[in-house]
């Protein structure tokens, strides 16, 4: 086993393995940055460590504390 | 149209969000139609008689949706969707990779979606009832020609065909 597929011949299957590469990286993204958040990062903080900018990451993950309490 | 509803068939519309949102879909799609029919009274109870319970189809729905990652995948690119998931078990919690794959917020019908509805209506008008309920709505999913609805009936359904005609007989008040 090794990262053949991600760069396969054939993009059906380059393409299948790039979607269920970030898909997992976005499921890991998402429970990350809610644990960070959790022990008092900062966005900027959470921001810095993804590289993005800090409005982006609030953007895209500044439901999480919300959905904690719900 | 959702004046015609009764208040199970309104539930049913959505409890189809919820359902969607429970597997990770993005949209709406015939199938958590399908899913939220066979929680409730009296739909549930004509699914159950050709063997579709709730847990079977939300088992169904979550096999075949975009919700769920693709270890095969994964495999072939040397990551251990099973490793990952053991580890992200321990550090986030029990289920929590899956949590995170729930959708958020308010997901559209698909086109096919919709069409259940429009089916519902034209059962309805067709039929001795005047309001579209659950029993309708579930013609509604029957009638609608959907590839992903026609393989999870395959995989919990006894006999779909017999299913049809069952739910036709209901809706006409038979």
């Amino acid at each position: 086993m090794d990262l053949k597929a991600a760069t396969d011949a054939d993009p059906a299957v380059g393409l299948r393995a790039v979607r269920a590469l970030r898909d997992l990286a976005e499921r890991l993204e998402r429970l990350q940055v809610e644990r960070a958040r959790s022990l008092g990062w900062s966005w900027q903080q959470v921001a810095d460590a993804l590289g993005v900018s800090r409005q982006a990451a609030h953007k895209k993950h500044g439901d999480v504390e919300r959905r904690e309490k719900g | 149209m959702f004046e015609k509803f009764t208040a199970t068939a309104r539930s049913a519309v959505v409890d189809a969000q919820s359902e969607a949102h429970e597997v990770g879909d993005r949209r709406i799609e015939p199938v958590h139609v399908l899913g939220a029919l066979a929680k409730q009274e009296p739909a549930g109870g004509v699914l159950a008689r050709h063997g579709v319970t709730y847990d079977a189809v939300h088992a169904a729905i979550a096999r075949s949706g975009d919700g769920a990652l693709d270890g095969e995948a994964l495999g072939a690119l040397g990551v251990d969707l099973d490793r990952v998931r053991e580890r992200a078990d321990a550090v986030f919690g029990e289920g929590s990779l899956e949590r995170a794959g729930r959708g958020r917020g308010h997901l559209r019908f698909t086109r096919q979606a919709k069409s259940v509805l429009e089916q519902a209506l034209r059962v309805t008008v067709s039929g001795p009832g005047r309001e579209i309920g659950g029993p309708q709505l579930l013609a509604g999913v029957l009638a609608v020609d959907d590839a992903r609805t026609a393989d999870v009936l395959t995989a919990v359904c006894d006999d779909p065909q017999r299913l049809r005609d069952d739910v036709a007989r209901v809706v006409a008040g038979r």
